[in-house]
């Protein structure tokens, strides 16, 4: 068999390789690109500018894990009214292999959203072959429930809690097997369980005969008479490479870094980099008079979805001592205290499905990313920390802990929690949000005055480029993103390799016959 | 950043500053000053970002050096405990050191749970 990994750490002389598609990232996108592309019979490589790790390298601590795969250390942060990190994997397998497992389809009030704002969507992104692709990708990737018996008591508190409000809960639908609750997904599975891209997807592209040069960052697009001929960049060995692209370049290295790379190479055209959409996450602690170790249980099993339609979400975290302790409040002696008493603190986190729309730039050779959420987004900071508030103290915790700059710092009553949500810091440099799902930067659509690439996922003004991840996305989900990556970017890639989408072709991906008349 | 304090001197109030950050936590966890930090403090340098770096540093020179001296006339390294501790509560409410301590503790945190024997005492408790 060919060669199927090349690892750029050790790649110290230059080298050209040879594609009919080369992918540029590794993540949900790149991973799902490949595996399409090369069941269809074409010779991939795929370049990544992370590395390979095995289960056994995944840290326990959230500063090594940062330290060693997350994209400068996880302290990426957004210029704008607050400052707030947004969060991405460095390694083969992109964010998937330290994410938090959650599994959403593709919404469809989302996509209908989408062919109602733009009708050359529906024969673009079919909604029957979606569903089609996504039940053949959870599938792969084992999506199933929470078991119960792993969920641990920061997932089983949330289930009380929500019960008592009323509020639509449910056990998280992740891709794992065999999980031991653990509660290291964002640090990485070190048994395995998780079945991230890398494993999955991806090791499914190998076996069908692509090829991983790991450990190289690419950093421009060669474009020869108006099409995409090749991708350059430099491996961590300090070697330039080169691959030539017979048929396409399709670019999956996420909302930021692809808009980053056609911005360095100098393809300027439509609004690339702009519209970024996210969810900022806030978070609320809690204490609980039982010990309720949030370390200990799946990561993130329970969610909160009945005010989904009103753009908010509301999930159990499970992070590293580290993070749960930087989130209890104080300094110094108080500080101390709330850490001796870390075993019964819980974190509760709310992702809101901002109104905000920011950008990505270039400038002097640095990627600036600009974002402010609006008046109406910290409306919603507030309102969901308050339903996180009284969800936690339903489920039992004697008092919680906003976390806001500016506002009470623990309370135990639930009408303090209504009149923080009135009156509580209109400012967003007050809370404390972060950002993992980014989208939009290179906006898909049929105008290209409006938009980056064509429905076809190919780029308006150059040919043979085609763009791949959620940077295509009309607008973001208000739900987790990666299945609905993996799905659309199997539909990039299969207009990549020039394959119709026909009904032979998806009763193959998904496993059992669709009928003729769903399919375009 | 240009340098405010020689090296030496700056890592000396950074490391009150840590240690006065989190103190000793009950009678299982060691305060974050009693750690041995030379490994964290290599590899936070390779690999943390500028503007993080910076950060730290700007808390380093406001709460260890600018507030103690504004304060009790002396930098952090050369307080009691007490006196630390009084230092870190008057800064936590200061329109700009706030959110730089805020840095300083996610980084304290950082270090503290990096460290083995922390993360196992504290994962039994
Ligand atoms: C901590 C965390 C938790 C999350 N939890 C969940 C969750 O539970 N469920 C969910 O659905 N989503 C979750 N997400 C979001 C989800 O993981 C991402 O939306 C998804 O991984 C994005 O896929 P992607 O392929 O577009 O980008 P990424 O996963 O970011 O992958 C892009 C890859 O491209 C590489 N790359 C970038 N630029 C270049 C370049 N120039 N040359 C070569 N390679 C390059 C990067 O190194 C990276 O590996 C989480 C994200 C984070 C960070
Ligand atoms: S919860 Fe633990 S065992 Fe389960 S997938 Fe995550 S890290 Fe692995």
């Amino acid at each position: 068999m060919a060669q199927q990994r090349i690892d750029g750490a050790t790649q110290r002389t230059a080298l050209t390789l040879q594609a009919d598609l080369v992918v540029v990232g590794s993540g949900p996108a790149g991973s799902a690109v490949a595996r399409e592309a090369a069941l269809a019979g074409a010779r991939v490589v795929v370049v990544e500018a992370g590395r390979w790790l095995r289960p056994d390298e995944f840290a326990l601590s959230a500063f090594d894990s940062m330290a060693g795969y997350y994209r400068a250390m996880g302290a990426q942060v957004v210029l704008g009214r607050a400052p707030m990190p947004y969060v991405q994997g460095k390694m083969v397998g992109g964010s998937s292999p330290i994410n938090g497992a959650i599994c959403w389809r593709l919404p469809q009030d989302v996509h209908s959203a989408w062919v109602a704002a733009d009708p050359g969507l529906a024969q673009a992104l079919p909604w029957p072959v979606l569903e089609a692709l996504t039940d053949a990708i959870e599938q792969r990737l084992n999506v199933a429930p929470t078991d119960q018996a792993v969920a641990g008591a920061k997932n089983l508190l949330m289930a009380r809690g929500a019960e008592a409000m009323g509020l639509e809960h449910r056990p998280i639908r992740r891709n794992v097997q065999g999980c031991e609750g653990l509660g290291r997904c964002l640090q990485g599975c070190p048994k395995g369980r998780k079945l991230s891209v890398d494993a999955t997807l991806l090791a499914d592209a190998e076996a069908a005969g692509a090829l991983v040069l790991s450990a190289t960052e690419i950093d421009g697009i060669e474009v020869e008479r108006g099409r995409a001929v090749a991708v350059v960049g430099r491996s961590d060995g300090g070697a330039r490479v080169r691959v030539v692209a017979r048929r396409a370049v399709v670019v999956a290295a996420s909302a930021i870094q692809s808009p980053v790379l056609l911005l360095q190479s100098g393809l300027t055209h439509g609004p690339v980099g702009q519209n970024l959409q996210c969810h900022p996450g806030v978070s609320l602690s809690g204490t609980f008079a039982e010990p309720v170790r949030m370390w200990q249980g799946a990561t993130q099993g329970h969610e909160v979805i009945g005010l989904r339609d009103q753009g908010l979400k509301f999930e159990a975290l499970g992070f590293d001592l580290a993070i749960l302790a930087s989130r209890l409040p104080g300094f110094g002696r108080p500080f101390a205290r709330e850490l001796a008493a870390m075993a019964h603190q819980l974190d509760w986190g709310v992702a809101v499905r901002a109104q905000a729309r920011g950008r990505v730039r270039r400038w002097a050779g640095r990627t600036l990313v600009t974002y402010s959420p609006t008046a109406q987004d910290v409306a919603q900071f507030r309102k969901g920390l308050r339903v996180l508030g009284e969800m936690m103290l339903a489920a039992g915790a004697r008092h919680v802990a906003l976390g806001v700059r500016g506002a009470p710092v623990r309370t135990e009553r639930v009408a303090d929690l209504h009149a923080f949500e009135r009156d509580g810091p209109t400012s967003p440099a007050a809370y404390t949000a972060a950002i993992t799902h980014m989208f939009s930067t290179c906006k898909m659509g049929s105008d290209p005055r409006y938009s980056v690439v064509g429905p076809d996922f190919a780029h308006h003004a150059v040919r043979g480029l085609y763009i791949a991840d959620s940077s295509v996305f009309p607008t973001h989900l208000g739900v987790n993103p990666q299945i609905a990556i993996t799905a659309i970017a199997t539909l990039c890639a299969r207009r990549a390799v020039g394959r119709p989408l026909d009904a032979a072709w998806l009763t193959a991906r998904a496993g059992h016959p669709l009928p003729l008349e769903s399919t375009p | 950043m240009p340098a405010v304090l020689p090296r030496p001197r700056e890592n000396r109030c950074r490391d009150a500053l840590l240690g006065a950050l989190l103190p000793g936590v009950g009678p299982t966890l060691p305060g974050l000053g009693q750690l041995d930090l030379s490994a964290f403090w290599q590899r936070f340098e390779a690999a943390a970002p500028a503007h993080l770096r910076l950060g730290l540093r700007l808390a380093v020179v406001g709460a260890a050096v600018l507030a103690p001296v504004l304060l009790y006339g002396r930098t952090l390294p050369a307080l009691t405990e007490d006196q630390r501790d009084a230092v870190l509560q008057r800064a936590a409410g200061w329109p700009l050191l706030g959110p730089l301590l805020d840095v300083a503790k996610v980084v304290a945190c950082m270090a503290y749970f990096a460290d083995a024997g922390v993360q196992s005492a504290a994962r039994g408790q």
